[in-house]
């Protein structure tokens, strides 16, 4: 096996991740801690995937992540390794117009339509999402919570993530949301509420409810939330940029 | 275990549980005074709150747990004996013991020991044993007392040094002083004696600066004696330099690429696969087979120093960057170098 170091302990995490390549060309992926923290975090994926595997790819019998080995302080499981493309996330709403409307379908087909609370990846970024032949793939489990959030929590934390890349990463930052990033996600959003309705409040009010959420239930990303909080770029916006957003979302909505 | 009963036999345990050889020395980043007020707190406090009273800035180097990404590329099965020479205070130690069966760890400085005992002691790891000695004085194990596992982490370069370093003091500063003995055969004879301690399928991690890493050619510092140009200078010149300096020769030999493989192979290596690692060894944020082509990689240069402004040495370093990664994707001048030798 020829190992390779892809990331280690990023953005705040206790989780060194590599991929793996034996004689043949197979490869896989290794996620390895030994804090307490990391190896919580292990375990969830190891759940996240069980759960995404029986929705997602219910045809394969044979564990698609599973713990190689577990000692009293450390961690090891091997996840199938995915090949395809990884979009761009720093290109924001209008870099990933296509891509956008793949993951908010993947999103609606997978996750349960339920009234009740549906389980949370807790990542939901486009930087966990591969995309080829067979179409989306969503990886990086490691936050995984069943039953936790109210249905759409995660397809709605993507588009604000996409909407702070757009208004920050961009060659001309902008502190306002221009008309155009907020068509893309009015859109967007119509679509999920097409899908499943979505909650009186939080179709009022999405990024309120989206920010409100991670920082009422910020246990879930553990000590990597206080240390990291760019890993949630979401939480960033100020509470006056969350009124102005989700006023404009919400007259747009209204001539939708 | 015959590696621990060996080491029971053969030397005496002082009042803390650590093994003592009649050879002493001492190398660390703090001096006697901060390592004596440290190790005195240990007495009732974890290993942690002592570090951060006396010496905060170095929390990472100790316990980042990023500083052992390394270590999987060894493919450990969870049965093996493993020694970490110069193991300090157990960034690689403590890691190690939590992935293997057993753990020697071998350093010349009592007071790195003791605040070590102490992370065991707070981490509740209990196959680990603590030996001081010189490691150019370890003795050769008798067969069934080999380890299967050796870690040289940043250390072969200073193998050449000799007698009290209190790097604070040391590191950069004119220090008159001689040395007995060539570094380059210091550091082969105790590559040999590693080579010697390896079980038949005995496995060496070693972890080290790239002698041409490319930031060195903009007269970035070397790591180990702080001066220009040292690291890609011929010997003898890196000699002058160094008398210049700092008073002294120059001994902290790094190696290149093709030079580690060398090293190696001459100290009775059968094989030796290659990684390179950039930012560096310590805290690596990639680790990749050697045999890999130049990906795109992050740059990891800025264009600024430590103060803020944009100088023309990290001009030179950020274009150099640029154009040995993304455009003439010449593998050799990484930063690091992880290289795994089978006995």
């Amino acid at each position: 096996m020829k190992m390779e170091l892809l990331r280690n302990c990023w953005h705040g995490s206790e989780i060194a991740t590599y991929r793996a390549t034996d004689e043949s060309g197979g490869k896989i992926i290794i996620k390895v801690s030994t804090t307490p923290g990391g190896i919580k975090n292990l375990y969830k994926e190891v759940e996240g995937w069980r759960w995404y595997q029986k929705l997602r790819y219910p045809a394969i019998q044979e564990p698609l992540c599973l713990i190689v080995q577990e000692y009293k302080s450390y961690l090891k499981v091997k996840i199938n390794y995915i090949d395809g493309d990884k979009p761009v996330y720093q290109t924001g709403l209008e870099g990933n117009k296509d891509i956008i409307t793949r993951a908010v379908q993947h999103y609606c087909q997978i996750w349960p339509r339920s009234s009740d609370l549906s389980p949370m990846h807790g990542d939901f970024s486009l930087d966990n999402i591969i995309i080829n032949s067979n179409g989306v793939h969503v990886i990086d489990w490691e936050h995984f919570t069943t039953d936790i959030a109210p249905w759409g929590f995660d397809i709605l934390y993507l588009l604000f993530e996409l909407l702070y890349f757009s208004m920050y990463l961009g060659k001309h930052q902008h502190y306002k949301p221009t008309s155009d990033e907020i068509r893309i996600i009015c859109e967007h959003i119509k679509t999920i509420n097409t899908c499943q309705q979505l909650q009186p409040d939080i179709l009022k009010a999405p990024l309120k409810f989206v920010r409100g959420f991670i920082l009422a239930n910020n246990h879930l990303w553990g000590e990597q939330f206080a240390l990291y909080q760019i890993k949630l770029p979401v939480v960033i916006f100020s509470s006056e940029q969350i009124t102005v957003i989700d006023e404009m979302i919400g007259s747009r909505m209204a001539k939708l | 275990m015959e590696l621990l009963n060996y080491i029971e036999h053969q030397y005496q345990k002082n009042e803390g549980g650590i093994f003592v050889a009649d050879t002493e020395g001492y190398w660390s980043n703090f001096n006697k005074e901060e390592n004596k007020r440290l190790i005195e707190s240990l007495q009732y406090k974890s290993a942690l709150e002592a570090l951060r009273d006396y010496r905060p800035d170095f929390e990472d180097v100790i316990f980042s747990p990023k500083r052992q990404a390394g270590l999987e590329i060894l493919q450990l099965q969870g049965d093996e004996v493993c020694i970490d020479y110069g193991c300090m205070w157990g960034a690689m130690t403590v890691p190690l013991a939590r992935r293997t069966k057993f753990v020697l760890g071998v350093d010349q400085t009592l007071e790195s020991l003791q605040f070590l005992k102490a992370r065991l002691r707070d981490d509740g790891l209990d196959n680990v044993a603590l030996l001081r000695n010189n490691l150019r004085n370890m003795p050769v194990l008798p067969e069934q007392a080999r380890a299967d596992v050796a870690i040289i982490n940043g250390v072969l370069e200073w193998i050449p040094e000799a007698g009290v370093i209190e790097l604070g003091t040391y590191f950069g500063k004119h220090h008159k002083k001689n040395y007995l003995g060539h570094p380059g055969e210091q550091q082969k004879l105790f590559l040999r004696r590693v080579y010697e301690n390896l079980s038949e399928k005995g496995k060496l991690y070693l972890a080290i600066e790239n002698r041409y890493d490319f930031k060195m050619f903009f007269g970035i510092k070397d790591p180990h004696s702080y001066t220009m140009f040292t690291t890609i200078a011929p010997r003898k010149l890196a000699n002058l330099i160094s008398l210049r300096k700092l008073g002294r020769p120059y001994v902290n030999w790094l190696y290149s690429f093709r030079g580690v493989v060398s090293l190696l192979k001459k100290t009775g290596f059968s094989k030796v696969v290659l990684y390179r690692c950039s930012p560096d060894y310590r805290f690596p944020e990639s680790i990749v087979h050697h045999d890999y082509p130049m990906d795109n990689s992050r740059l990891i240069n800025s264009w600024k120093n430590e103060n803020g402004k944009i100088t023309f040495r990290r001009t030179g370093a950020r274009i150099t960057e640029f154009v040995v990664k993304r455009v003439l994707k010449i593998k050799n001048f990484a930063p690091s170098i992880i290289a795994i030798g089978y006995k």
